[in-house]
């Protein structure tokens, strides 16, 4: 018999490395990840043997071919995408504790797709809202006020992204 | 372009983006260029794959290195006349860095 197990967990992309330690944690005690669904929010686990698994998160738009190439020759494994910009990898280690990053440099551009998209999503609800109140197209005051709370949710992601960035530079100054 | 307008833009360089310029003065692909900077570096730097493919695309981009071929879904890259110019501003900076390391501490061990 197959055991699934299904964890909702929400998380926001600085918190990335709690979720990778998060699913280390699950296949250490037996459950590895096969699936999780466009809201990045859902994680299906099946009853696998313990193991020592290292999991890491890429955040990509328009990815090339040799993407999956280069991370396929370096031993890592697609556990699933979907259409989100989210990729699971993983990679069994014994002793040294492999990571996709190996720099500061590269963990703000990664933040930093996510920072340019967000901002992007921002952009379109107040041009919405804009159109919104100039020309009262709605009318459905639901609307408005549903589009303002996207850009203040919005807002919110872009500020922890950016702490999350500063964050990073100040541990990159060790001396 | 300028000199000083490349040393602003692209200096100093982070290790990964050193070794990854100063491997592709022989074509390679990105694991050819991991394993590479492994041999030479006897494993002191090994290069993520996030953060080989990230360096490479965005100095493709930036035409610092050239795609010269594509072989099985893995492209092949060279440095470009740029990409050259570039690294040498930053030898030359690193040379200075360990001449002046040497001249002010040389007499002590």
């Amino acid at each position: 018999m197959k055991e699934v197990k299904t964890v909702w967990r929400m998380w926001g992309g600085w918190d990335i490395e709690k979720v990778e330690n998060w699913l280390e944690e699950m296949e250490k005690n037996g459950w590895s990840l096969f699936k999780f669904d466009f809201t990045m929010m859902r994680f299906k686990f099946k009853k696998s043997i313990r193991s020592k698994v290292r999991y890491c998160l890429d955040y990509q738009m328009n990815v090339e071919d040799n993407y999956f190439e280069l991370f396929k020759e370096d031993g890592w494994e697609l556990v699933d995408y979907t259409i989100s910009p989210w990729y699971v990898w993983r990679k069994s280690y014994e002793d040294k504790r492999p990571s996709i990053y190996t720099d500061t440099k590269s963990l703000i551009e990664r933040n930093n797709r996510q920072i340019r998209n967000i901002s992007i999503g921002a952009l379109i609800s107040l041009i919405l809202l804009y159109i919104d109140i100039i020309s009262d197209f709605y009318e459905n005051k639901l609307i408005s006020a549903l589009l303002i709370l996207s850009i203040v949710f919005y807002v919110y992601l872009i500020i922890k992204l950016y702490q999350y960035n500063k964050k990073l530079k100040q541990n990159v100054i060790k001396c | 372009m300028d000199t000083k307008k490349l040393e602003n833009k692209y200096l100093p360089m982070t290790e990964a983006a050193y070794y990854v310029l100063i491997s592709l003065n022989k074509p390679r692909h990105g694991y050819g260029i991991m394993q590479h900077v492994i041999d030479i570096t006897n494993e002191r730097i090994k290069i993520g794959a996030g953060t080989m493919y990230g360096n490479l695309s965005r100095m493709e981009k930036e035409g610092l290195i050239n795609s010269v071929a594509e072989e099985e879904r893995k492209k092949i890259y060279e440095i470009s006349e740029k990409g050259k110019i570039v690294l040498k501003l930053e030898i030359k900076r690193l040379e200075e860095l360990l001449n002046h390391g040497k001249s002010e501490m040389g007499n002590s061990k």
